[in-house]
């Protein structure tokens, strides 16, 4: 059983840059990492410089794999793997009223795609995974689905696929980890979001990444002096300083109010090379070793 | 506003609904609510139906608690908004389209319950749903109607999501599929009977018995869905592209653009929201950094040079967005603000401080 890592967080926050990061340094720790994109996102390739990333997994450089998932062929997996008779499968797959029913009907995707994380987490091949989920609602609804299907798959494969994951998202290598920045907003939401992840108690909850600390690069002493000058300059400088202030009471309210690590990444300059992402993804130990 | 934005004004004008899309993250609930706030207060009867606002816009827009019903904004009485709750929403159409009893029923079915919360982009067409009653043309009632009806879109980075929201129960309710499930001996029998190799028996009974409840419906849905397409599609619809200028959130609304010309839709207005960190005292990218001056001066010189560079990267990134993703009334951008709006007012001033991406 491979380690699995989800990460989740608002839109924006950065989440496809640290899961690269983190896979990044893992492959130069000497692993195999995986990472698995999930609801045609399409943007680690910009961050690998690849073309793109198709359903299989594909070297990206860096002795990093990664696939987006293609919800057809997840589902095709699906069916695949669960139905062990090939024929009977088949008849499935290529049948077109259960196709437009796979394609029309609710949950089905988000359950292929459970399959997908589940089946490469059960091959071992690939050692970290990291899943890069969509935005946080998804997410929630994603580890939420044991128990959406509770009164409907009662027996069969799929109720064996949920119980399996099931035992997957409390594993000791699994964890879920909050991705946030450091600004009023974010900071609220992360903490909603930790709330009803406690409450609901479905997964192991990794660490809380604050992404994008700024630091302001001035002396004590030219920090009071910017406090008695008004001109523009001092001005973006007084801007920059309440930002890094907002930042820093916001992590420690983070810290004091949820109880499990806390990582904190510098921002990096724009489009951050993989060597800055390297660096990056060092400091992030526990999701890393 | 302080530059020309007369075209603008004029295209705005024009428009009786407006869908905001673009990738999470960006801010495109407080740009499609300013969107909403301006054209409001330029006389147009407006309403904003929003998703999931962050707490303190569903304030400035009196908001508050989880009702999903239609308010009118007391600060701006010509502004309407409505915040969509999926679940509740759901329910409330079942509730509009059948009789109670019928509603009753369908609400205790077990995949209906885990559909109502599964069902993906689930958003995206509760959305659809309510755009249709707010514009329905058949009226029973005395409720108001909209001179323009902004539209906030779920955050996703596939504009085919919204596209084919509409039209997503009616698909899942496809005749043919039905009569499928709903066939007791045949080949169609025999092939429901597969799927139960796939997925499990418990869970294939449930499912038809989630089409027994729902299939008596099926036509309301597929009419409601032309209907919505056909809205989408009108001459006096307009997509606007709301975006920030981060590479990735940029690749991801280069494929939404993409997406939309693909089903041949035009982007009417692309909306770079934070798109600069503005000049103290003015809606323009910061000043370069001069020369001269003592040790403190060349220190401050280093916060500016880079916020400068930072400004000057992300114009170049976006003015290169535009040469690839075209738009027919312009870019427009909106500077970094140091606070989350927090009344009309803030949100009225917002369309005041929009900049067109030529002129920076």
């Amino acid at each position: 059983m491979s380690a699995v890592h989800l990460f989740t967080g608002k839109g924006g926050v950065g989440k496809t840059t640290v899961a690269a990061a983190a896979a990044i340094a893992a492959a130069a720790n000497g692993k195999r990492p995986l990472i698995i994109e999930v609801g045609h996102r399409a943007q680690m390739n910009a961050v690998f410089g690849v073309t793109t990333i198709a359903h299989k997994p594909q070297s990206v450089g860096r002795g990093v794999f990664a696939m987006c998932v293609d919800p057809d062929e997840a589902v095709t997996d699906y069916v695949v793997r669960h139905v062990k008779l090939r024929g009977i499968a088949k008849r499935i797959t290529q049948n077109r009223v259960l196709g437009r029913f796979f394609k029309a009907a609710p949950a089905v995707q988000e359950v292929a795609v459970l399959n997908v994380v589940q089946s490469y987490a059960e091959k071992g091949k690939y050692d970290p995974i990291l899943v890069d989920l969509d935005a946080t609602g998804h997410a929630m609804m994603f580890l939420s689905l044991p128990q959406v299907f509770e009164g409907i798959a009662r027996e069969g494969p799929l109720r064996a696929l949920l119980d399996r994951f099931t035992v997957l998202l409390r594993a000791k290598t699994t964890a879920l980890h909050i991705i946030t920045l450091p600004q009023e907003l974010p900071v609220e939401e992360t903490l909603e979001l930790n709330e009803k992840l406690v409450a609901d108690d479905n997964v192991r909850l990794g660490s809380i990444i604050v992404n994008n600390v700024p630091s302001v690069t001035l002396t004590p002493r030219q920090r009071a002096a910017v406090f008695r000058r008004d001109d523009g300059d001092a001005l973006l400088a007084k801007r920059a300083l309440t930002i890094e202030h907002t930042a820093r009471t916001l992590i420690d309210s983070l810290k004091k109010k949820i109880a499990r690590s806390t990582i904190e990444l510098p921002r990096l300059p724009n489009d951050p090379t993989l060597d800055e992402l390297l660096e990056l993804g060092r400091t992030m130990t526990e999701v890393v070793s | 506003m302080t530059h020309d934005t007369s075209s603008f004004d004029t295209w705005l004008d024009g428009q009786q609904l407006i869908v905001a899309v673009g990738p999470g993250g960006v801010g495109k609930t407080t740009s499609a609510a300013a969107l909403g706030a301006y054209a409001a207060s330029r006389g147009k009867k407006t309403l904003v139906l929003t998703i999931d606002p962050a707490r303190r816009l569903a304030s400035a827009l009196g908001l508050d608690g989880l009702s999903d019903a239609v308010k009118v904004v007391p600060a701006l009485p010509a502004l309407s908004a409505a915040m969509l709750d999926t679940k509740s929403s759901y329910d409330d159409l079942m509730r509009r389209i059948t009789t109670a009893e019928h509603a009753d029923r369908i609400l205790e079915n077990p995949a209906y319950r885990a559909f109502s919360k599964t069902m993906s982009q689930s958003h995206a067409y509760v959305a659809m749903e309510r755009l249709h009653y707010v514009t329905r043309k058949e009226r029973e009632d005395d409720a108001p109607t909209y001179d323009l009806v902004v539209l906030d879109t779920p955050p996703t980075s596939s504009a085919l999501d919204i596209l084919d929201a509409p039209g997503r129960l009616a698909r899942f309710l496809d005749e043919r599929i039905v009569e499928w499930f709903l066939a007791t001996e045949g080949p169609s029998a025999r092939a429901v009977k597969l799927l139960g190799r796939a997925l499990g028996s418990s869970t294939v009974e449930e499912i038809v018995k989630f089409f027994q409840a729902l299939a008596d419906l099926r036509e309301g849905f597929a009419s409601r869905a032309q209907e919505t397409i056909a809205l989408l599609r009108e001459e006096t619809t307009a997509f606007v592209l709301v975006t920030a200028p981060r590479t990735t959130t940029l690749a991801a609304a280069k494929t939404l653009h993409e997406e939309l010309s693909s089903r041949e839709i035009n982007v009417d207005a692309i909306f770079f929201n934070r798109a600069f960190v503005p000049e103290p005292g003015t809606f323009l990218p910061v000043h370069a950094p001069e020369e001269g001056g003592d040790e403190l001066a060349a220190a401050l010189r280093t916060v500016r040079a880079e916020v400068y560079g930072q400004n000057a990267h992300a114009i170049g990134e976006m003015k290169k967005f535009v040469t690839r993703a075209s738009s027919q009334n312009g870019a427009w951008l909106l500077p970094e603000r140091d606070a989350d709006v927090r009344d009309v007012d803030e949100l009225k001033g917002l369309m005041g401080s929009v900049v067109p991406l030529t002129a920076v």
